[in-house]
């Protein structure tokens, strides 16, 4: 089925919000799979999980905060996602807050990537990059 | 546990359609293939175990948190900065 899965639009009037589909979850989480991304402000956003039980995390885009950030993406994501090319490709980063801002870290070796055609997506270990779990994001 | 003995480009097979191949043995590495239907997805286990503990550790931030985040990653003063202003 290629249509995508959309939810009515937010009770702001908005328009619909694509369904973002994690076919195998998350790690810890292996039926979180249906998720909704809304944008706050300064390059975050928040992914919201929409079973009951689903968590929510805080995810970035990983450019502002780290305009080097390359990773290489395997041949078997890229087919299990349906990748036709880079553009399709929408990396986030999850974050883990602390008990202070600055003590942020945003998790580069474990990127999300997300089809942006078809909404499909994946939480992708970059095997053999030099990426962190714990990579600080605020750097003071 | 299952205990199976097998030899270099010697396989199991794991249910109906997942297939581990031992490829190589060199001292104490053992290299194997595994072949699996896509949506099986496949982690060294203390990866697995360091990345679950990674994502509960990040899922379901407070609201206060979130805001104090983005309020800094925006590059707005935080409401202790505003606060500490000095009055007019």
């Amino acid at each position: 089925m290629i249509a995508a899965d959309t939810l009515p639009g937010s009770k702001t009037g908005g328009p619909a919000q694509p369904v973002i589909r994690f076919a195998s979850g998350l790690v810890g989480y292996p039926s979180a799979q249906r998720f909704v991304l809304e944008q706050s402000d300064g390059g975050v956003f928040e992914l919201r999980g929409l079973g009951e039980d689903d968590p929510d995390f805080l995810v970035v885009a990983p450019a502002p905060f780290f305009p080097d950030y390359a990773p290489v993406i395997d041949d078997e994501t890229v087919e299990r996602l349906g990748l036709r090319g880079e553009k399709d490709a929408l990396v986030l980063l999850v974050v883990t807050l602390r008990d202070r801002p600055e003590d942020a870290s945003a998790n580069t070796l474990a990127p999300l990537v997300i089809n942006a055609r078809t909404r499909d997506a994946a939480q992708v270990v970059l095997t053999g990059q030099p990426f962190s779990l714990r990579q600080p994001l605020l750097a003071s | 546990m299952l205990v199976l003995s097998r030899r270099p480009q010697q396989s199991f097979i794991i249910g109906h359609d997942i297939v581990i191949t031992v490829l190589e043995v060199n001292g104490d590495t053992v290299r194997l293939g595994i072949a699996a239907p896509r949506d099986v997805a496949i982690h060294r286990e203390e990866v697995y175990r360091e990345l679950q503990q990674a994502n509960t550790t990040a899922a379901s931030p407070s609201s206060d948190a979130v805001a104090a985040f983005t309020q800094r990653a925006s590059g707005k003063p935080s409401k202790d900065e505003e606060a500490s202003l000095p009055q007019e």
